[in-house]
Protein backbone atom coordinates (compact mmCIF):
# COMPACT_ATOMS: atom_id res chain seq x y z
CA UNK A 1 0.00 0.00 0.00
CA UNK A 2 1.31 3.54 -0.71
CA UNK A 3 1.07 5.81 2.06
CA UNK A 4 -1.48 8.26 0.19
CA UNK A 5 -3.65 4.87 0.27
CA UNK A 6 -2.65 3.82 4.19
CA UNK A 7 -3.95 7.33 5.12
CA UNK A 8 -7.66 6.39 3.37
CA UNK A 9 -7.55 2.83 4.74
CA UNK A 10 -6.89 4.68 8.05
CA UNK A 11 -9.67 6.97 7.69
CA UNK A 12 -12.33 4.44 6.79
CA UNK A 13 -11.48 2.57 9.64
CA UNK A 14 -11.82 5.04 12.33
CA UNK A 15 -15.00 5.74 10.75
CA UNK A 16 -15.89 2.28 11.18
CA UNK A 17 -14.85 2.54 15.02
CA UNK A 18 -17.25 5.96 15.28
CA UNK A 19 -19.83 4.29 13.83
CA UNK A 20 -19.40 0.75 16.59
CA UNK A 21 -19.40 3.22 19.12
CA UNK A 22 -22.15 5.25 18.37
CA UNK A 23 -24.35 2.69 18.01
CA UNK A 24 -23.50 1.10 20.98
CA UNK A 25 -20.74 -1.20 21.04
CA UNK A 26 -18.34 -2.03 24.11
CA UNK A 27 -14.98 -0.35 24.12
CA UNK A 28 -13.54 -3.78 23.95
CA UNK A 29 -15.51 -4.82 21.13
CA UNK A 30 -14.58 -1.53 19.21
CA UNK A 31 -10.74 -1.92 19.76
CA UNK A 32 -11.47 -5.75 19.13
CA UNK A 33 -12.87 -5.43 15.54
CA UNK A 34 -10.45 -2.40 14.37
CA UNK A 35 -7.17 -4.42 15.36
CA UNK A 36 -8.48 -7.65 13.29
CA UNK A 37 -9.37 -5.39 10.24
CA UNK A 38 -5.62 -4.00 10.34
CA UNK A 39 -4.27 -7.39 10.88
CA UNK A 40 -5.73 -8.50 7.71
CA UNK A 41 -4.98 -5.94 5.52
CA UNK A 42 -1.35 -6.58 6.76
CA UNK A 43 -0.61 -4.31 9.40
CA UNK A 44 2.50 -4.96 11.06
CA UNK A 45 1.24 -3.47 14.35
CA UNK A 46 -1.94 -1.63 15.04
CA UNK A 47 -2.56 0.63 18.48
CA UNK A 48 -5.78 1.17 18.86
CA UNK A 49 -7.36 3.02 21.74
CA UNK A 50 -10.85 3.80 22.41
CA UNK A 51 -12.59 5.56 24.86
CA UNK A 52 -16.07 7.29 25.25
CA UNK A 53 -15.23 10.84 23.16
CA UNK A 54 -12.58 9.64 20.88
CA UNK A 55 -10.43 7.05 18.73
CA UNK A 56 -7.13 7.16 18.03
CA UNK A 57 -5.58 4.24 16.07
CA UNK A 58 -1.51 3.83 15.04
CA UNK A 59 -0.82 1.46 12.26
CA UNK A 60 2.43 0.69 11.40
CA UNK A 61 1.86 -0.86 7.17
CA UNK A 62 5.28 -2.90 6.07
CA UNK A 63 8.39 -0.71 4.54
CA UNK A 64 5.75 2.62 5.77
CA UNK A 65 6.38 4.87 8.58
CA UNK A 66 3.08 4.79 11.34
CA UNK A 67 0.59 6.65 10.86
CA UNK A 68 -1.80 8.59 13.41
CA UNK A 69 -5.57 9.28 12.96
CA UNK A 70 -7.86 10.54 15.73
CA UNK A 71 -11.62 10.80 15.58
CA UNK A 72 -13.64 13.04 18.62
CA UNK A 73 -16.52 11.98 19.25
CA UNK A 74 -19.14 14.68 20.01
CA UNK A 75 -22.21 12.73 20.96
CA UNK A 76 -23.27 9.37 21.69
CA UNK A 77 -25.65 8.69 18.95
CA UNK A 78 -29.06 6.45 19.62
CA UNK A 79 -28.56 2.80 20.23
CA UNK A 80 -28.56 0.64 17.37
CA UNK A 81 -28.29 -3.15 17.43
CA UNK A 82 -29.55 -3.60 13.59
CA UNK A 83 -26.49 -1.49 12.78
CA UNK A 84 -24.12 -3.51 15.73
CA UNK A 85 -24.97 -6.79 13.79
CA UNK A 86 -24.06 -5.27 10.35
CA UNK A 87 -20.89 -4.04 11.04
CA UNK A 88 -20.18 -6.90 13.06
CA UNK A 89 -20.64 -9.15 9.97
CA UNK A 90 -19.07 -6.80 7.47
CA UNK A 91 -15.91 -6.94 9.92
CA UNK A 92 -16.15 -10.44 9.84
CA UNK A 93 -16.93 -10.62 5.94
CA UNK A 94 -13.41 -8.51 5.43
CA UNK A 95 -11.41 -9.74 7.82
CA UNK A 96 -12.14 -13.54 5.89
CA UNK A 97 -11.57 -11.77 2.08
CA UNK A 98 -9.83 -7.87 2.86
CA UNK A 99 -11.19 -6.05 -0.70
CA UNK A 100 -9.57 -2.96 -1.76
CA UNK A 101 -9.74 0.01 0.19
CA UNK A 102 -12.39 1.78 -2.15
CA UNK A 103 -14.49 -1.28 -1.68
CA UNK A 104 -13.83 -1.48 2.31
CA UNK A 105 -15.29 2.15 1.92
CA UNK A 106 -18.38 1.55 -0.20
CA UNK A 107 -19.87 -1.44 1.67
CA UNK A 108 -19.31 0.88 5.04
CA UNK A 109 -21.11 3.59 3.25
CA UNK A 110 -23.95 1.37 2.41
CA UNK A 111 -24.65 0.07 5.55
CA UNK A 112 -24.24 3.47 7.31
CA UNK A 113 -27.00 4.35 4.77
CA UNK A 114 -29.59 2.71 6.34
CA UNK A 115 -31.12 4.46 8.85
CA UNK A 116 -33.85 3.41 11.34
CA UNK A 117 -37.15 3.95 10.86
CA UNK A 118 -38.80 7.04 13.42
CA UNK A 119 -42.29 5.27 13.59
CA UNK A 120 -40.37 2.40 15.19
CA UNK A 121 -39.27 4.14 17.78
CA UNK A 122 -42.33 5.86 18.60
CA UNK A 123 -44.18 2.44 18.52
CA UNK A 124 -41.05 1.18 20.59
CA UNK A 125 -41.52 3.82 23.16
CA UNK A 126 -45.73 3.86 23.08
CA UNK A 127 -45.56 -0.58 23.79
CA UNK A 128 -42.58 -0.16 26.30
CA UNK A 129 -44.13 3.19 28.40
CA UNK A 130 -47.53 1.07 28.41
CA UNK A 131 -46.49 -2.31 29.14
CA UNK A 132 -43.97 -0.70 31.84
CA UNK A 133 -47.19 0.60 33.34
CA UNK A 134 -48.97 -2.64 33.74
CA UNK A 135 -45.79 -4.54 35.10
CA UNK A 136 -45.75 -2.03 37.74
CA UNK A 137 -49.18 -2.70 38.94
CA UNK A 138 -51.14 0.14 36.49
CA UNK A 139 -54.55 -0.47 35.11
CA UNK A 140 -54.91 -0.68 31.23
CA UNK A 141 -56.26 2.65 31.56
CA UNK A 142 -53.22 4.06 32.85
CA UNK A 143 -51.41 2.09 30.39
CA UNK A 144 -53.17 4.33 27.51
CA UNK A 145 -52.41 7.53 29.14
CA UNK A 146 -48.58 6.05 29.38
CA UNK A 147 -48.48 6.09 25.66
CA UNK A 148 -50.03 9.23 25.17
CA UNK A 149 -47.26 11.04 27.36
CA UNK A 150 -44.60 8.15 25.67
CA UNK A 151 -45.41 10.00 22.31
CA UNK A 152 -45.13 13.38 24.08
CA UNK A 153 -41.63 12.16 24.77
CA UNK A 154 -40.56 10.55 21.59
CA UNK A 155 -41.47 14.13 20.26
CA UNK A 156 -39.49 16.28 22.78
CA UNK A 157 -36.79 13.73 21.78
CA UNK A 158 -36.68 14.36 18.16
CA UNK A 159 -37.20 17.88 17.79
CA UNK A 160 -36.24 19.14 21.11
CA UNK A 161 -33.42 17.59 21.85
CA UNK A 162 -31.11 19.89 19.76
CA UNK A 163 -32.07 23.00 21.51
CA UNK A 164 -30.43 22.19 24.73
CA UNK A 165 -26.88 22.36 26.15
CA UNK A 166 -26.64 18.85 26.99
CA UNK A 167 -28.59 15.42 27.37
CA UNK A 168 -28.31 16.37 31.01
CA UNK A 169 -30.40 19.35 30.77
CA UNK A 170 -32.95 18.10 28.20
CA UNK A 171 -33.29 14.97 30.68
CA UNK A 172 -34.18 17.47 33.20
CA UNK A 173 -36.71 19.12 31.18
CA UNK A 174 -38.35 16.28 29.39
CA UNK A 175 -38.91 14.67 32.73
CA UNK A 176 -40.39 17.61 34.27
CA UNK A 177 -42.69 18.34 31.93
CA UNK A 178 -43.80 14.09 31.07
CA UNK A 179 -43.79 14.66 34.82
CA UNK A 180 -46.57 17.65 34.81
CA UNK A 181 -48.21 16.47 32.08
CA UNK A 182 -48.89 12.94 33.86
CA UNK A 183 -49.91 14.86 37.20
CA UNK A 184 -52.28 17.33 35.35
CA UNK A 185 -54.28 14.50 33.17
CA UNK A 186 -54.95 12.84 36.46
CA UNK A 187 -56.05 15.58 37.95
CA UNK A 188 -58.77 15.45 35.12
CA UNK A 189 -59.43 11.81 35.29
CA UNK A 190 -59.48 11.13 38.68
CA UNK A 191 -59.45 7.02 38.19
CA UNK A 192 -56.15 7.16 36.89
CA UNK A 193 -53.32 6.51 39.06
CA UNK A 194 -50.21 8.75 38.58
CA UNK A 195 -47.48 7.21 40.17
CA UNK A 196 -48.04 3.81 37.65
CA UNK A 197 -47.83 6.53 34.55
CA UNK A 198 -45.00 8.44 35.23
CA UNK A 199 -43.26 5.20 36.42
CA UNK A 200 -44.00 3.40 33.29
CA UNK A 201 -43.29 6.47 31.09
CA UNK A 202 -39.98 6.84 33.43
CA UNK A 203 -38.11 4.00 32.13
CA UNK A 204 -38.18 5.78 28.76
CA UNK A 205 -35.72 7.92 30.16
CA UNK A 206 -33.78 6.14 32.69
CA UNK A 207 -30.32 5.93 31.27
CA UNK A 208 -30.66 1.80 31.93
CA UNK A 209 -28.66 0.63 28.57
CA UNK A 210 -25.86 3.14 29.38
CA UNK A 211 -25.44 2.11 33.06
CA UNK A 212 -25.23 -1.62 31.62
CA UNK A 213 -22.89 -0.99 29.12
CA UNK A 214 -20.58 0.88 31.50
CA UNK A 215 -20.46 -1.57 33.92
CA UNK A 216 -19.76 -4.13 31.39
CA UNK A 217 -17.08 -1.73 30.22
CA UNK A 218 -15.27 -1.64 33.69
CA UNK A 219 -15.95 -5.44 34.09
CA UNK A 220 -13.81 -5.95 30.46
CA UNK A 221 -10.91 -3.61 31.76
CA UNK A 222 -11.64 -0.67 29.87
CA UNK A 223 -11.86 1.16 33.20
CA UNK A 224 -11.61 5.04 32.06
CA UNK A 225 -13.93 4.54 29.43
CA UNK A 226 -16.49 2.89 32.00
CA UNK A 227 -16.23 5.04 34.53
CA UNK A 228 -16.82 8.51 32.03
CA UNK A 229 -20.46 6.60 31.21
CA UNK A 230 -20.79 5.45 34.69
CA UNK A 231 -20.55 8.83 35.64
CA UNK A 232 -22.70 10.28 32.61
CA UNK A 233 -25.13 7.80 33.61
CA UNK A 234 -25.76 8.36 36.76
CA UNK A 235 -25.91 12.46 36.26
CA UNK A 236 -28.38 11.92 33.80
CA UNK A 237 -30.21 9.51 36.58
CA UNK A 238 -30.18 12.20 38.74
CA UNK A 239 -31.47 15.00 36.73
CA UNK A 240 -34.73 12.93 35.60
CA UNK A 241 -35.21 12.41 39.24
CA UNK A 242 -35.00 15.98 39.52
CA UNK A 243 -36.80 17.42 36.77
CA UNK A 244 -40.12 14.51 38.27
CA UNK A 245 -39.15 16.31 41.81
CA UNK A 246 -39.48 19.35 40.19
CA UNK A 247 -43.11 18.77 38.56
CA UNK A 248 -44.37 16.71 42.15
CA UNK A 249 -43.60 19.72 44.04
CA UNK A 250 -44.98 22.07 41.15
CA UNK A 251 -47.86 19.98 41.32
CA UNK A 252 -48.77 20.22 44.73
CA UNK A 253 -48.42 23.97 45.31
CA UNK A 254 -50.63 24.10 42.21
CA UNK A 255 -53.31 21.73 42.28
CA UNK A 256 -53.49 20.15 45.71
CA UNK B 1 -50.62 -16.43 40.46
CA UNK B 2 -52.57 -13.96 37.86
CA UNK B 3 -50.59 -11.24 39.11
CA UNK B 4 -47.12 -13.08 38.24
CA UNK B 5 -49.15 -14.25 34.34
CA UNK B 6 -49.38 -10.30 33.67
CA UNK B 7 -46.29 -9.45 35.21
CA UNK B 8 -44.48 -11.97 32.74
CA UNK B 9 -46.52 -11.03 29.36
CA UNK B 10 -46.10 -6.82 30.35
CA UNK B 11 -42.27 -7.82 31.27
CA UNK B 12 -42.65 -9.40 27.08
CA UNK B 13 -44.24 -6.31 25.67
CA UNK B 14 -41.83 -4.16 27.51
CA UNK B 15 -39.15 -5.78 26.32
CA UNK B 16 -40.47 -5.97 22.62
CA UNK B 17 -40.87 -2.02 22.79
CA UNK B 18 -37.47 -1.41 23.81
CA UNK B 19 -36.46 -3.87 21.47
CA UNK B 20 -37.85 -1.47 18.64
CA UNK B 21 -36.45 1.40 20.44
CA UNK B 22 -32.94 -0.03 20.19
CA UNK B 23 -33.69 -1.12 16.29
CA UNK B 24 -33.24 -4.82 16.96
CA UNK B 25 -32.74 -6.98 13.95
CA UNK B 26 -36.89 -8.42 13.83
CA UNK B 27 -35.56 -12.02 13.14
CA UNK B 28 -34.38 -11.89 16.89
CA UNK B 29 -37.10 -10.19 18.31
CA UNK B 30 -39.50 -13.59 18.95
CA UNK B 31 -35.98 -14.41 21.16
CA UNK B 32 -35.36 -11.45 23.00
CA UNK B 33 -39.11 -11.57 24.35
CA UNK B 34 -39.09 -14.57 25.77
CA UNK B 35 -35.62 -13.10 27.34
CA UNK B 36 -37.73 -10.48 29.14
CA UNK B 37 -40.11 -12.78 30.55
CA UNK B 38 -36.78 -15.35 31.50
CA UNK B 39 -35.35 -12.58 33.50
CA UNK B 40 -38.28 -11.59 35.49
CA UNK B 41 -38.84 -15.31 35.96
CA UNK B 42 -35.52 -15.56 37.56
CA UNK B 43 -36.23 -12.33 40.22
CA UNK B 44 -39.71 -14.08 41.01
CA UNK B 45 -37.96 -17.42 41.53
CA UNK B 46 -35.00 -15.71 43.57
CA UNK B 47 -37.47 -13.84 45.66
CA UNK B 48 -39.47 -17.12 46.43
CA UNK B 49 -35.96 -18.53 47.86
CA UNK B 50 -33.96 -15.61 49.29
CA UNK B 51 -36.50 -12.43 49.48
CA UNK B 52 -34.45 -8.79 50.01
CA UNK B 53 -33.65 -7.04 47.15
CA UNK B 54 -29.95 -7.90 46.08
CA UNK B 55 -30.05 -11.75 45.64
CA UNK B 56 -33.12 -12.26 43.29
CA UNK B 57 -31.40 -9.18 40.93
CA UNK B 58 -28.57 -11.15 40.98
CA UNK B 59 -30.24 -14.77 40.09
CA UNK B 60 -32.44 -12.37 37.16
CA UNK B 61 -29.17 -10.87 35.97
CA UNK B 62 -27.21 -14.08 35.56
CA UNK B 63 -29.96 -15.92 34.17
CA UNK B 64 -29.83 -12.59 31.47
CA UNK B 65 -26.48 -12.97 30.59
CA UNK B 66 -26.36 -16.66 30.55
CA UNK B 67 -29.69 -17.05 28.14
CA UNK B 68 -27.43 -13.79 26.07
CA UNK B 69 -24.50 -15.85 25.19
CA UNK B 70 -26.23 -18.64 24.50
CA UNK B 71 -28.75 -17.18 22.34
CA UNK B 72 -25.70 -15.11 20.79
CA UNK B 73 -24.11 -18.54 19.96
CA UNK B 74 -26.84 -20.07 18.54
CA UNK B 75 -28.21 -17.16 16.18
CA UNK B 76 -24.58 -15.44 15.60
CA UNK B 77 -25.37 -12.39 16.97
CA UNK B 78 -23.91 -10.00 19.46
CA UNK B 79 -25.45 -11.07 22.73
CA UNK B 80 -25.40 -6.94 23.44
CA UNK B 81 -28.95 -7.64 21.11
CA UNK B 82 -30.05 -9.74 23.38
CA UNK B 83 -29.05 -8.71 27.08
CA UNK B 84 -30.19 -4.71 26.88
CA UNK B 85 -33.92 -4.81 25.76
CA UNK B 86 -34.37 -7.68 28.15
CA UNK B 87 -32.80 -6.22 31.24
CA UNK B 88 -35.09 -3.19 30.48
CA UNK B 89 -37.70 -4.61 32.95
CA UNK B 90 -35.05 -5.13 36.23
CA UNK B 91 -34.59 -1.32 35.62
CA UNK B 92 -35.74 -0.21 39.47
CA UNK B 93 -37.88 2.61 37.81
CA UNK B 94 -40.87 2.23 40.37
CA UNK B 95 -38.25 2.25 43.52
CA UNK B 96 -36.63 5.67 41.81
CA UNK B 97 -40.08 6.99 41.53
CA UNK B 98 -41.08 6.43 45.22
CA UNK B 99 -37.74 7.92 46.57
CA UNK B 100 -37.95 10.80 44.41
CA UNK B 101 -41.88 11.00 45.83
CA UNK B 102 -40.63 10.91 49.46
CA UNK B 103 -37.84 13.38 49.24
CA UNK B 104 -40.28 16.07 47.35
CA UNK B 105 -42.44 15.18 50.33
CA UNK B 106 -39.69 15.81 52.83
CA UNK B 107 -39.71 12.12 54.12
CA UNK B 108 -36.08 11.62 54.38
CA UNK B 109 -35.92 7.74 56.06
CA UNK B 110 -38.20 6.79 53.82
CA UNK B 111 -35.96 8.39 51.09
CA UNK B 112 -32.90 6.94 52.22
CA UNK B 113 -34.43 3.46 52.52
CA UNK B 114 -35.92 3.80 49.28
CA UNK B 115 -32.74 5.34 47.52
CA UNK B 116 -30.74 2.15 48.93
CA UNK B 117 -33.31 -0.42 47.92
CA UNK B 118 -32.36 1.17 44.15
CA UNK B 119 -28.93 1.01 44.24
CA UNK B 120 -29.05 -2.39 45.38
CA UNK B 121 -30.97 -3.55 42.76
CA UNK B 122 -28.69 -1.84 40.34
CA UNK B 123 -25.96 -3.80 42.25
CA UNK B 124 -27.46 -7.19 42.22
CA UNK B 125 -28.31 -6.78 38.09
CA UNK B 126 -24.67 -6.11 37.68
CA UNK B 127 -23.70 -8.35 39.93
CA UNK B 128 -25.51 -11.41 38.11
CA UNK B 129 -24.60 -9.82 34.51
CA UNK B 130 -20.34 -10.04 35.16
CA UNK B 131 -20.30 -13.64 36.75
CA UNK B 132 -22.79 -14.63 33.80
CA UNK B 133 -19.89 -12.86 31.32
CA UNK B 134 -16.83 -14.24 33.31
CA UNK B 135 -18.38 -17.85 32.79
CA UNK B 136 -18.74 -17.19 29.29
CA UNK B 137 -15.50 -15.97 28.68
CA UNK B 138 -14.02 -18.73 30.87
CA UNK B 139 -15.65 -21.24 28.57
CA UNK B 140 -14.67 -19.57 25.34
CA UNK B 141 -10.94 -19.83 26.51
CA UNK B 142 -11.17 -23.58 27.23
CA UNK B 143 -13.29 -24.07 23.60
CA UNK B 144 -10.21 -22.55 21.98
CA UNK B 145 -7.70 -24.77 23.95
CA UNK B 146 -10.01 -27.66 22.92
CA UNK B 147 -9.43 -26.05 19.34
CA UNK B 148 -5.33 -26.09 19.41
CA UNK B 149 -5.46 -29.61 20.90
CA UNK B 150 -7.49 -30.97 18.22
CA UNK B 151 -5.09 -29.31 15.54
Amino acid sequence: MQEKEISRFLRVLIRMGGALKNCGAEVYRVEDTLNRIAKAYGAQEANVLVITSSIVVTLTMPENEPLTQTLRLRKGGSTDLLLLEQLNALSRKICAAPPSVQEFERRLDEVLHNRPDPRLFLLGSILGAGASTVFFGGTLADAALAGCIAVLICLMQQKLAGFFMNQIEFQFVASFIGGAAVFLMCELLPMLHADKVIIGDIMLLIPGMMLTNSISDILLGDVISGSIRLIEAVMLAASLALGIMAAIILMQGVIF
Amino acid sequence: MTKVIIQLISAAVTTGGFALIYHTNRRLLPYIVVGGSLGWLGYLAGFHYWGGVFLPNLLAGFTLAAYAEIMARVKTAPATAFFLPSAIPLVPGSTLYYCMNAIANSHYTEAAQLGWKTAMCALGIAGGMAIGWCLADFNRKLHMIHIRHEK
